[in-house]
């Protein structure tokens, strides 16, 4: 009797409990029981707490987990909410329980399972995820990052763009009318436009001359040519008729 | 014949409430109110504030008592706290070190 702690059906023992000694539960208990002996949960006893014990006897109320070194049994009367965890549990024909059950032998064989696949799965998961993470991040990431800033480097163009399209919408009125285009290049200050009115207007202008010049050239070469033909045709027929006058 | 023992190897961090005797051989820490007698044999150990009907101690507390009926020190019990009691028998060899108020509610 000395070695077995009673607690009776009027207390309340809100608490942590630990021991090494038998414990008989006739009344209330909130809280963590810990002991290296046997849990006797009698009938009147409500226990609501996480119990981690050698064995334990349950004709009471348990509400919490369970966990037992050796053994658990919930008698006829004996009613558990919560899970248990033990390798030999004996639930009698008429006890009420609620909750999951773990063998030990299972669970430490499913833990080493889960500690061994763990790594392995780990590594080529790792691999992959990494990879596929980094390329689908890179891809979506990288991309629309890249596209924004070649936005922004098109927006940047852009405005050198339409300054191009404001040089060649001047250009054909530089074609249209030359002296237009003479005032308004320098209003423009721009080298491009500078340089391509220059390169623009000129030929226009060389060429008009050039055709002038040309057609003059031309008229006059035809005219020297006319010429020269009407004066060789009239040496040729000064010629003949030379001959023939010296023939003659 | 007290109807709830608390054994010599049993620890109990937190509060006890009941309406009947108890006997604590091992350690309680924390807050003990009992409308009933409390007995602290002498392995016992209680470091707490304690609401109770009458009290014996033969171990060793540390707390305040507050007895509705009466504190008992005896020969070998140890107590460090104060005491509100209307009736305080502290026995010879007994080691107190604390106030004690014994006015009558």
């Amino acid at each position: 009797m000395n070695n077995i702690t009673v607690i009776g059906p009027s207390i309340f023992i809100k608490g942590n409990i630990e021991g090494n000694e038998d414990l008989s539960v006739q009344g209330r208990i909130e809280g963590n029981i810990s002991l290296s002996n046997t849990l006797y949960l009698e009938e009147s006893g409500i226990v609501k707490a996480d119990v981690s014990v050698k064995n334990a006897v349950v004709s009471g109320v348990l509400v919490g987990n369970l966990e037992a070194a050796d053994s658990i049994e919930i008698t006829e009367i004996g009613i558990v909410v919560g899970d248990l965890y033990a390798p030999r549990i004996v639930i009698r024909d008429g006890a009420k329980f609620r909750g999951s059950i773990n063998m030990s032998v299972y669970d430490n064989y499913d833990n080493e399972t889960k500690k061994i696949e763990q790594p392995k799965s780990k590594i080529p998961t790792q691999k992959p995820i990494t990879t596929t993470t980094n390329s689908s991040v890179t891809t979506y990431g990288r991309k629309p990052v890249t596209t924004t800033t070649p936005s922004k480097t098109t927006t940047d163009k852009k405005p050198a763009f339409p300054t191009k399209t404001i040089e060649k919408k001047p250009e054909p009125v530089i074609k249209s009318d030359s002296v237009k285009t003479s005032f308004s290049n320098p209003a423009n200050n721009t080298t491009s436009t500078n340089q391509n009115s220059t390169k623009t207007s000129p030929p226009a202008m060389n060429s008009k001359i050039e055709q002038s010049e040309a057609d003059k050239i031309n008229k006059a070469i035809k005219e020297t040519i006319g010429k020269y033909s009407q004066d060789s045709e009239l040496d040729e027929k000064k010629k003949d008729s030379n001959p023939e006058q010296k023939s003659e | 014949m007290s109807n709830t023992i608390i054994g010599h190897t049993l620890v109990i961090d937190g509060e006890i409430v009941g309406d009947e005797s108890l006997t604590i051989l091992g350690t309680v820490k924390g807050k003990i109110e009992l409308n009933n007698t409390l007995l602290v044999e002498k392995e016992g150990n209680v470091e707490a504030d304690m609401i109770v009907n009458k009290i014996t101690i033969n171990g060793s507390v540390t707390g305040n008592i507050h007895a509705h009926e009466k504190v008992e020190i005896q020969e070998a019990g140890q107590m460090v706290g104060d005491i509100k009691s209307p009736r305080i028998f502290i026995a010879d060899g007994a080691v107190f070190k604390g106030q004690i108020d014994m006015d009558v509610d």
